[in-house]
């Protein structure tokens, strides 16, 4: 089974690494205005080590959405170069990696991090030194603090603010026999898995969901036996995973299936990749998560989706890839109104801008207009697994949080 | 003293191949250790000419030291900065196993106690840069003595694996001692600052970091002209042997633990000065092995292999990286993780084929040469 998701994904990456150099030559050929100078993207992306996989499908995202972008007359005609190294998955090679951009490159505009992590790290010297614009992967909740980042905006909603659309959905379906919807959350003790806890633990109240289990457990290489067992004394209406990069929710969901625990499992932004169903089999239809954006598959519903399946030319476009293409768009979007508004692309005009955006239309792709609020745009959907198609099939609507 | 890991003149230690060699009552090393070549080549090599070379590549370093900044952009100030912080780290591991024989897989921690213990010497008691950098090395060197507790009666792999425990309760106290560390979100420090003089960037660093590193290179070199440093590397040799002559290991194991650690404090302050912040993942299990690592590949018990092994650690990635990036950019990322095989593959040959690490093919190199030039003469 590991094989087999690995060979998919791996197949996804061949196919979008030929649209990049298609997209390249495409490039090369509609040769833009020569008196007009380039504009640079930094990024770090994480090529090697934990990370590897999303980063090297994030990056072959990025690329395609910069052959089409150059492709079709860049940012006002002006090409946007990206200068990226790998970040081996460490924030200090990361910070590294932004160094050694930000002193060889001049005029960086805007910079696309790896990790929460190397959030934090770069953060001291993005705010007093740098002031360029910050994007990145992550999602964590801490980032969304324009006092701490002000530099910093995310592409989605944090890891809280996806907690609370699952809260939200679940107290409107409410618990078995009309009772009070009861929650187990199962999360790592990484930071990134304790990200969402107390946010969660309020909302639970305020929404009347009783909390019935927390399990806190190492973010990989576990016996979870032990922990299926909390979840049979707490039973459950729903368990909702959190941080964890190896997929240690399928076994979870296996062992919990066959000791009588009778709920529904859902999963985070980095537990949505449609590969999840083909590894829990006819478990997959009670598994359900949040997801920002529309998946590839919902192209009748998104312009953004078809234009990308019209330079992929590929069946499947995975999610990393999906929102690499989408930070290319925000980015796009902030450059070109910035350069409208006839203002200096620096990073305090760019986060001024980002920050009035409002009912942004992105095509679809997120499925109601996006407003920024302190960096994050709190929309997600939720998403239930389907055994029988291979797909994740929206349950709900758009989740758009108000505070 | 019995039962498994108890101190005993028959216990394994590390040979310098790496391996652990059972080591018989009586037993005479055949050949002397690296250092003690390295000392024997730098003693053959007397005399005004070889002083007089020895000045001149002085004064050659000091000069490429402070011509960095002239010259480097801010990216090559960060490597630098981050090079002299391993170095200093490096340094003092290679004191507790390279010259002492002490096994420690806890050193990340020990730099963690150090950085936090200059966040918390600064933000919470606003001392000063030039006050916080000491209280952190002998507040690491602290942790280190207590770490080092167990060194009294175990030895060898049972020591490696006492130290790995203080790595890991070290590190779940950064995590959870929220209201000192901040948690798993760390903890901010102001930039350094001495007089009115702001240390905030790296150009601004590179100095103090650079003379530290220096001062801890000659420190942990003249130190073994010490009774410390030789009580030290005859505890390696023989601890039992040690103790006929008047050494008591118990003490200097300590302390070969307390003056590791104080290094190790030192590097991590720096660490903390530098990034501006602290976080538990900055002093992770995986920053110990790279330090291992960094003085086996350099060589263990010289000070030339802490330079060669840090240079090594640094350096290779970023020459992989760059002979990968010759091919283009889709081709680097293709070759990415090729690099991480390569650079392992490159340390297990060291292990296999140069146990005495880069110092080691460089003394043999340097010792060719002489004979060459000897025999033209």
């Amino acid at each position: 089974m590991k094989s087999d998701s690995r060979r998919l994904v791996h197949g996804m990456g061949r196919c979008l690494g030929a649209v990049i150099v298609a997209a390249a030559l495409i490039g090369a050929a509609l040769p833009l205005a020569a008196d007009e100078h380039e504009i640079v993207w930094g990024a770090s992306i994480p090529l090697t080590g934990i990370y590897a996989q999303a980063g090297e499908i994030g990056s072959l995202g990025m690329g395609a959405y910069l052959g089409y972008l150059n492709a079709t007359g860049g940012i006002n005609g002006r090409p946007v170069r990206l200068v990226s190294h790998d970040s081996g998955s460490l924030p200090e090679q990361s910070l590294a990696v932004f160094k050694q951009i930000m002193a060889e490159e001049e005029d960086v505009v805007a910079f696309y991090g790896d990790s929460t992590g190397f959030a934090l790290l770069s953060a001291p010297e993005v705010n007093e030194r740098y002031k360029v614009l910050m994007g990145g992967s992550s999602l964590a909740t801490v980032l969304a603090d324009p006092d701490k980042f002000p530099y910093q905006f995310l592409t989605g909603p944090t890891y809280a603010e996806m907690v609370g659309m699952l809260l939200q959905y679940i107290a409107e379906q409410g618990g078995s026999d009309g009772a009070a919807p009861r929650v187990a959350l199962f999360y790592s003790n990484l930071e990134f898995g304790r990200d969402p806890i107390p946010y969660a633990r309020e909302r639970a109240a305020e929404l009347g969901i009783e909390i019935v289990a927390e399990i806190e457990t190492e973010p990989a290489g576990i016996d979870v036996a032990p922990e299926v067992l909390k979840l049979r004394r707490a039973q459950p209406d729903y368990v909702i995973f959190h941080g964890y990069v190896a997929t240690i929710w399928p076994e979870v969901m296996v062992q919990a299936a066959q000791t009588g625990v009778d709920a529904k499992f859902m999963g985070t932004f980095w537990a949505m990749e449609p590969l999840i169903i083909r590894q829990l089999g006819p478990l997959a239809d009670r598994y359900m998560g949040v997801f920002p954006y529309r998946y590839f598959w919902e192209q009748e519903e998104s312009a953004t989706l078809r234009l990308i399946a019209q330079v992929a030319q590929v069946e499947y476009v995975p999610t990393y890839a999906l929102q690499a293409w989408f930070s290319g768009m925000i980015l796009t979007e902030v450059i070109k109104r910035t350069m409208d508004a006839g203002l200096e692309l620096t990073g305090d005009n760019l986060k001024a801008t980002l920050d009035a955006i409002e009912d942004w239309d992105t095509g679809g792709l997120i499925g109601v207009p996006v407003t920024f609020r302190d960096g994050s745009i709190p929309v997600g959907r939720i998403y239930q697994g389907n055994s029988a198609t291979g797909r994740m099939d929206p349950v709900s609507d758009w989740i758009v949080l108000d505070d | 003293m019995t039962g498994p890991g108890a101190t005993d003149t028959s216990a394994n230690v590390p040979s310098r191949s790496g391996r652990a060699e059972p080591r018989r009552r009586g037993q005479v090393d055949a050949a002397p250790h690296p250092a003690a070549l390295h000392s024997a080549a730098a003693a053959a090599g007397g005399g005004h000419a070889a002083a007089a070379r020895r000045a001149g590549g002085a004064a050659l370093a000091v000069a490429v030291l402070v011509a960095v900044p002239l010259f480097g952009n801010s990216y090559h100030l960060h490597m630098a900065c981050l090079f002299g912080i391993i170095v200093i780290s490096a340094m003092g591991l290679n004191l507790l196993t390279g010259y002492a024989g002490l096994i420690s897989l806890g050193h990340a921690a020990f730099m963690g106690v150090g950085a936090y213990g200059v966040a918390w010497f600064s933000s919470r008691l606003g001392l000063p840069f030039y006050l916080c950098l000491p209280l952190a090395g002998l507040l690491a060197a602290g942790a280190g003595m207590v770490t080092g507790l167990p060194s009294l009666r175990i030895k060898g792999l049972y020591l490696a694996i006492a130290t790995l425990a203080a790595q890991f309760i070290l590190g779940f106290v950064f995590n959870e001692w929220e209201s000192v560390t901040g948690g798993r979100g760390g903890t901010n420090v102001a930039p350094a600052q001495v007089g009115g003089l702001l240390l905030s960037t790296e150009r601004e660093m590179y100095y103090p970091i650079a003379a530290v590193a220096v001062a801890s290179l000659l420190a942990a070199r003249n130190l073994f002209r010490t009774r410390v440093g030789r009580a030290f590397m005859a505890m390696r040799d023989r601890d039992s042997a040690a103790e006929v002559l008047g050494v008591d290991p118990r003490r200097y194991q300590l302390v070969a633990f307390g003056v590791s650690s104080f290094f190790a404090g030192i590097a991590g302050g720096f660490m903390a000065y530098f990034y501006k912040v602290v976080t538990p993942g900055q002093f992770s299990f995986q920053l110990s092995l790279f330090y291992l690592t960094a003085i086996v590949v350099g060589g263990m018990g010289t000070v030339q292999g802490v330079l060669l092994g840090a240079i090594f650690m640094t350096a290779t990635p970023s020459a992989l990286a760059a002979v990968a990036g010759v091919f283009g950019p889709l081709a680097a990322g293709l070759l990415a993780p090729l690099r991480e095989v390569l650079f392992g593959l490159l340390i297990v040959l060291f292990l296999i084929f140069e146990p005495g690490g880069l110092a080691g093919i460089i003394g043999r190199t340097r010792k060719r040469i002489m004979l060459i030039t000897a025999a033209k003469e």
